[in-house]
């Protein structure tokens, strides 16, 4: 069976006019090569240039009332995720979303290559715009904490990381699902919705923070407490599976939730994008970096060489 | 009841000791036919002429539904040459093999990783990891690459497979 693939671009930049034409013409070509089936291609006006071409790619999916809040990433990609879920009023169901950012361009037949993995999370690699180029993948450090990039890694390498953006990541239906049945969802005294994973949801006893129960949010001890309330039953909001927050991206936030049921994000680093910012940033820009740190090659952007 | 795995090694027990599951029937070192359940050629492939390792890796593939190869790291060994004016043994051995078990090609991950697709083996994973060796009496670190793959229309047996 052909698998249903639907793409999702959700970003809140403009992207450069060589994105459009490298990514489009690369999943025209995958499409024309008949390995997958495109189903809808999901954007957010904030990464669409014109009306024209919202009107190509069948519309950007959000309301006015979401455009306001769609201008960060963590937003969209709620939406397009919901969406990606729902399916199209046609019916339309897809089994996978492929997302892309509006400024990292997939090689060509990257959905091939990815779907040929058979793995229900996976993700090529873009490279940080900036030195010290690292792949936009990590890998928790030693402290379980935070986060490292995964640097210095041998070509070829195809191997469970803690955490991927999501600039070139094909997600399988089944995790969108598997998150939202092992979560309860809650809302935060500011309004907010968080998702906490229904086994750590425990009555508390009554003498709990007695004497602060009228406040919003208190620490005892060395808790954190914090008043959620169910959200109300017409609340439409998309469900939140990405949230930017603590001054981490959203993709972590993504990957926590993916984890916390059990899935973690596949890495394979022969699928290598370009990362176009002001200029692009590819595997050549890392790979001199590496060689320049090692002292294996002279450093082309010191010296002024290259 | 579960039936028990069955495992062929080639090459370093020692190696191939890691990857073995607990419980396995293991056969060691025999000739590369009948059906098992996993193949894993430690530091085995790289003894042979290169222009073989596609039919070796063919074989592989028709004797088991799970295939494990651990090669020394080209990449890692060269490394450890181009930047040290006294390498570690095990850069070279990683390279040439010993006198015993001199080695005919080398491996790059990436190579590895191709040569398996090649012949049929889906790649689950692929990665490098450190292991330590005793070369002259005392230990050192070396790096290996680990490739893990399934035949196709077999079942991924690999952590959160789709």
């Amino acid at each position: 069976m052909i698998p249903k693939v639907d793409i999702g671009i959700a970003c809140s930049g403009a992207q450069s006019p060589a994105w459009w034409s490298s990514v489009f013409s690369n999943l025209i070509q995958e499409i024309r090569a008949g390995g997958w089936e495109l189903g809808q291609v999901l954007t957010i006006s904030s990464a669409l240039p014109d009306h024209n071409k919202n009107h190509a790619v069948g519309g950007a999916i959000a309301n006015v009332e979401e455009k306001r809040r769609n201008q960060l990433t963590d937003a969209n990609r709620a939406v397009l995720s919901n969406r990606f879920l729902t399916g199209s009023e046609s019916g339309w169901r897809a089994d996978w979303l492929m997302q892309i950012d509006d400024d990292t361009v997939p090689p060509e037949m990257a959905v091939t290559d990815l779907l040929n993995l058979q793995k229900d999370f996976a993700a090529g690699v873009y490279f940080n715009a900036n030195p010290p180029y690292n792949p936009i993948a990590y890998v928790r450090d030693q402290s379980g904490v935070g986060y490292q990039a995964v640097y210095d890694y041998p070509a070829g390498m195809l191997t469970q990381v803690d955490s991927v953006g999501m600039g070139c990541t094909l997600i399988h239906r089944s995790v969108f699902e598997r998150i939202q049945d092992g979560h309860t969802l809650f809302q935060r005294p500011n309004g907010t919705l968080v998702p906490v994973l229904s086994s750590k949801v425990h009555r508390i006893s009554p003498m709990f923070g007695r004497g602060m129960s009228k406040e919003n949010s208190f620490v005892a001890d060395e808790w954190y407490c914090e008043r959620l309330s169910k959200p109300s039953a017409d609340d439409n909001r998309p469900w939140p599976f990405y949230a930017m927050e603590y001054g981490r991206t959203e993709d972590h936030w993504f990957c926590e939730l993916a984890a916390a049921v059990g899935v973690r994000p596949w890495l394979d680093t022969t699928i290598l994008c370009n990362h176009i910012k002001s200029k692009g940033t590819e595997y050549a820009d890392y790979q001199r970096e590496i060689a320049s740190q090692k002292g294996l090659a002279s450093d082309p952007y010191r010296s002024g060489a290259g | 009841m579960q039936a028990t795995l069955t495992v062929l090694a080639l090459g370093d027990m020692g190696l191939a000791q890691g990857f073995i599951p607990e419980g396995a029937r293991v056969t060691e070192n025999e000739k590369i036919d009948g059906s098992y359940d996993l193949l894993i050629a430690a530091n085995f492939l790289a003894q042979s002429s290169r222009k073989h390792i596609l039919g070796l890796m063919r074989m592989f593939a028709s004797a088991a539904r799970e295939i494990v190869i651990i090669t020394p790291s080209l990449e890692w060994a060269c490394e450890q040459i181009v930047l040290h004016p006294d390498p570690p043994s095990m850069a070279y051995i990683s390279i040439y093999g010993d006198d015993e078990n001199p080695n005919l090609c080398g491996f790059t991950l990436y190579y590895l990783r191709h040569a398996m697709a090649q012949a049929g083996i889906r790649v689950t994973e692929a990665r490098s990891h450190t292991y330590q060796v005793g070369v002259g009496g005392k230990v050192e670190t070396a790096l290996a690459h680990v490739a893990r793959g399934v035949v196709d229309g077999t079942l991924d047996t690999a952590d959160n497979a789709g």
